[in-house]
């Protein structure tokens, strides 16, 4: 299950990046959170002491679940991280 | 609520918890008697080192003391774990201190030889490694490291479960933790003390004060001079990491959840233990010189913490001269030592004086240190 | 490091509280700088505003396109806004450092005006850390931001304004297959109703919560009141959502389930530089202390807005006001009288807008149960510390939350307490039968968001070692 435009209007989905590898597109502007709920992820993460998975909660940058790796930057929260192209990002 | 015991103990940071447990682990009826939720508490803030390479330079028992307590820490963690079911995460395969220049490299080299190679020889404790073979262990220290010092001494654990063990600890032996008591009063007569709290009154035969920076003030009231002041670390903490550094460092240490301590300072601010922008700075500047990679590491929490030094910083361990039965025991090295507390010191106080190895260490040598001061 | 910027007032925050404050300031002829962790203006309420297509202006509600004017006459007051900028520190001498991404940039202040706002209250219950299990008031960030709207089957479950606004947004939003269950506890409307008499003036919030909650009846697939239990389960994300009411149980499949019990003031910044705190039992959350002003027991810091005590965006204007005119009497560029009268008709509209709030705090004050866990449910999101750990330290004598936070790990993790400190204060409270109040909260320190050590770097100073002591 995914999220959707509003009222299904159309949009130009034109940065490309990558998440596990997964090659996604995303709509200039857009949070990585938003992105990848767009491409149907939930999960961005496993939690480090017992392995669960973790997805946005807050989706305002106060409650650091949405924690993903971007190469070139380090940890990022992604409901705080617009997608450039080309950015490679790995599950926290 | 009990109020008499044979023993109480005057703060429940890593001394007074590992002294109760040692009492109690001799039948000995203690209670701990600890501050609220918000105290200065040294134990808190504590790096979790165990570490021996730079201790007692000037003053050898020191230097003694701490690889006593260092060969005894695996028997004492593996006990506490037997009684707790708590495992404090002891690592003892060594511990590294960098240099940053070939200066560094001779001036730490002569250190250690004057250490385990002068008057208290120790074959095998160190090793000053040159950057080639330091690589091999930490590759991913910065191209500004020449080298360290390795003491196969050193080691480090987890300060946070060590606390909630010897808590946990003395309690499953029998002996009371009682906190939100801070001790307001102390009074002396023939055969007890009577310590005062806000809502108590206890009783006991033996009276230890550890409790750290208030030891000052608490000591006067049973006419022991205890001279020690704050020293302020601050400390930074980073986001948890897959483990990287397997052994720890002077200023750098990962724990076993994965998070990365970097530390420190050491500044004489008096009771202020507030973290600063220039300091914690200045602790990032430097850990970034040693492991350049961590530049994009995310920083998730600071602290400070004060110290509780003495005069000439090696522990303080006095029996009061007015009345026997009163103790006072000062250290900043909770951890290293905390295996000394829980036999030696102990002891000490359930035979009512200051045993060996602990002799050394009494409390007059500042005084007498002070009168040499003047002669001099 | 670079140069300290000095400047007259030092605002945290650019939603309503911090416009308006920008905007007093401005008026005054004092200096003043916004500084704002987000990209465009509007705070959490009028989030995204100015770049809000016409469809999600009317989606919203005339509530939100409000906010138009208030950023437009931001704008037009000059004052300055660094934007993209999280304020990670705020000094006793009003100093305020911030994280601007690539550097710490420090700004002197004469006084400091802290709008921060407010974060959702923490929803424990079994499941909340599930995949899918989101906060409602986030959402509406998706919707105002983004654009974006769930498919699928939704649940929302919680009490309080926004809960039914989002609700109600959402269904006009094109969500078409939505379940509320509504949390607030049946007697709660026996208790509220009396509070309604003083809450004179106060029937267009009435009217507005009518309207929203019938037309939630009307779109909704399932509406359940008085819901009194509620968990979440799930292989990987949220699957199924239990619940309990007077009316019976239920289990409802689903794929998202939000949350939301109401907002709590984020004062992060104000309990690190030791700001006193109180614990407001109306409303069941910790704020600052402060003095009709709004100035801190911290001279010269002032909380405005939700970061005071929750207020709502109307109330939040005038509060920021106030501290301007403080502060102006306080520099020196108003006379005390000149600030008597500039105070009085605004003070009165502060009073106007928070006389509905006895009424609502009442109305949709949260169950103890779904405040304050109990069993394997977790606490503390960031270490996974569940209530049956905090209860067993409890035994171990743990007294408080900082003690707690040493023995559990409950508060280390990079939130920083967000979303477990008020629960663990209220757990700690209630297993030593002590008042909240009593228990206190967590020591807060500096920086109050993480940062990465390089940029942490480039605020060193270097520093003089105190005598080399052995250790």
């Amino acid at each position: 299950m995914r999220f959707k435009p509003l009222h299904n209007t159309p949009r130009e989905r034109t940065i490309a990046f990558t998440f596990d590898g997964r090659a996604l597109e995303g709509v200039s502007g857009q949070s990585l959170a938003a992105a990848l709920l767009e491409s149907g992820i939930v999960t961005f993460r496993k939690s480090r002491d017992n392995n669960e998975p973790r997805g946005p909660y807050c989706l305002m940058g106060t409650c650091f679940e949405c924690l993903v790796h971007v190469e070139g930057i380090g940890t990022c929260q992604a409901c705080v991280t617009p997608i450039n192209p080309g950015m490679r990002v790995t599950s926290g | 609520m009990t109020t008499r015991y044979q023993a109480i103990v005057v703060g429940g940071g890593l001394v007074g918890a590992a002294i109760a447990f040692g009492l109690c682990r001799k039948g000995i009826a203690t209670a701990v008697l600890d501050e609220g939720d918000r105290a200065y508490r040294a134990a808190r803030a504590n790096f979790g080192l165990l570490w021996v390479q730079s201790k007692g330079e000037k003053f050898r028992p020191y230097a003694l003391l701490s690889r006593h307590s260092s060969e005894m820490w695996p028997e004492f963690a593996r006990e506490l774990r037997d009684i707790t079911n708590i495992d404090v995460g002891l690592r003892l395969s060594g511990g590294l201190t960098f240099c940053l220049s070939d200066e560094e490299m001779q001036h730490r080299s002569a250190l250690m030889r004057h250490q385990f190679e002068a008057d208290l020889p120790c074959p095998g404790a160190y090793e000053m490694l040159d950057r080639r073979q330091l690589l091999d262990l930490v590759p991913q220290i910065g191209p500004e490291v020449a080298g360290a010092s390795l003491c196969r001494l050193d080691g480090d654990v987890n300060p946070l479960r060590l606390l909630r063990a010897l808590i946990s600890g003395l309690q499953k032996l029998g002996g009371a933790y009682l906190p939100g008591h801070t001790v307001t009063g102390l009074e002396c007569s023939p055969e007890s003390f009577t310590v005062t709290t806000a809502t108590n009154r206890f009783y006991c035969d033996r009276l230890v004060l550890a409790a750290g920076l208030a030891n000052a003030q608490l000591g006067q009231q049973i006419n022991l001079n205890i001279p020690v002041s704050p020293l302020r670390g601050q400390i930074l903490v980073t986001e948890k990491q897959l483990p990287w550094l397997h052994l720890p460092t002077h200023i750098v240490r990962q724990t076993d959840e994965g998070g990365v301590i970097i530390g420190d300072s050491k500044e004489d601010v008096g009771f202020d233990d507030g973290t600063t922008p220039g300091v914690i700075g200045d602790i990032a500047t430097r850990a970034l010189r040693t492991f350049p990679h961590l530049s994009q590491t995310l920083a998730i929490r600071s602290w400070g913490g004060l110290r509780i030094m003495t005069p000439d910083g090696a522990p303080s361990y006095s029996r009061s001269p007015k009345r026997p039965g009163a103790f006072a025991f000062n250290v900043h090295s909770g951890v290293t030592l905390a295996p000394i507390h829980a036999t030696f010191a102990a002891t000490s106080v359930e035979e009512g004086r200051i045993v060996e190895p602990l002799l050394p260490f009494d409390g007059e040598r500042f005084a007498l240190q002070t009168a040499a001061q003047h002669a001099a | 490091m670079g140069e300290v910027t000095q400047i007259d007032i030092g605002i945290v925050g650019s939603g309503p509280a911090g416009m308006a404050a920008a905007c007093q300031a401005a008026a005054l002829g004092l200096s003043a700088i916004v500084i704002d962790e987000q990209a465009e203006s509007g705070g959490q309420i009028y989030r995204g505003i100015d770049s809000a297509s016409e469809r999600a202006l009317s989606l919203l509600g005339p509530d939100y396109a409000r906010g138009r004017e208030i950023t437009r006459q931001f704008r037009a007051s000059g004052v300055p806004r660094i934007a993209g900028s999280t304020v990670i520190q705020a000094s006793k001498d009003l100093r305020l450092s911030a994280d601007t991404k690539t550097r710490i940039q420090e700004y002197q202040c004469r006084g400091l005006i802290v709008a921060t706002g407010a974060i959702g209250r923490p929803f424990p219950i079994p499941g909340w850390t599930l995949p899918g299990v989101m906060a409602a008031d986030g959402i509406q960030v998706l919707l105002k931001n983004q654009g974006l709207v769930p498919q699928g089957r939704i649940v929302i479950a919680g009490t309080g304004p926004l809960a039914y606004l989002i609700a109600a947004q959402l269904l006009a939003a094109g969500a078409d297959d939505l379940t509320f269950l509504d949390t607030t506890p049946r007697s709660n409307y026996f208790l509220a109703a009396p509070l309604l008499i003083q809450a004179l003036g106060a029937s267009s919030y009435l009217v507005k919560g009518l309207k929203l909650l019938a037309r939630i009846h009307r779109n909704a697939r399932l509406y359940v009141s008085g819901v009194n239990s509620l968990s979440a389960s799930g292989s990987n994300r949220v699957q199924r959502i239990h619940y309990e009411s007077a009316r019976g149980a239920g289990t409802i499949d689903a794929d998202w389930l939000l949350l939301h019990q109401g907002v709590i003031p984020d004062s992060p910044l104000l309990r690190a530089a030791e700001c006193a705190h109180t614990w407001n039992d109306q409303q069941l959350c910790w704020q600052p202390a402060i003095d009709a002003w709004g100035e801190t027991s911290q001279p010269g810091i002032f909380a405005v807005g939700d970061t005071s005590s929750i207020m709502g965006a109307d109330a939040a204007p005038h509060s920021g006001r106030l501290a301007v005119f403080a502060l102006a009497a306080r520099i020196g560029k108003i006379t005390s009288l000149e600030r008597e009268r500039l105070a009085a008709p605004v003070r009165d509209r502060l009073l106007k807008h928070q006389r509905i709030r006895p009424f609502l705090d009442r109305l949709y004050r949260p169950a103890d149960n779904l405040r304050i866990p109990t069993g394997d449910t977790v606490v503390c999101r960031c270490e996974n510390v569940s209530a049956n750990s905090i209860a067993t330290a409890v035994t171990e004598g743990c007294p408080g939350p900082n003690q707690l936070k040493f023995f559990t790990r409950c508060g280390m993790g990079p939130c920083q307490g967000r979303y477990c400190g008020t629960t663990a204060s209220e757990i700690l409270a209630k297993l030593t039968a002590s008042r909240t109040q009593d228990i206190g909260y967590f020591r807060i320190r500096p920086p109050i968001k993480p940062v990465r050590l390089e940029t942490l770097a480039t605020a060193a100073t270097p520093v003089k070692k105190a005598e080399n002591y052995q250790v």
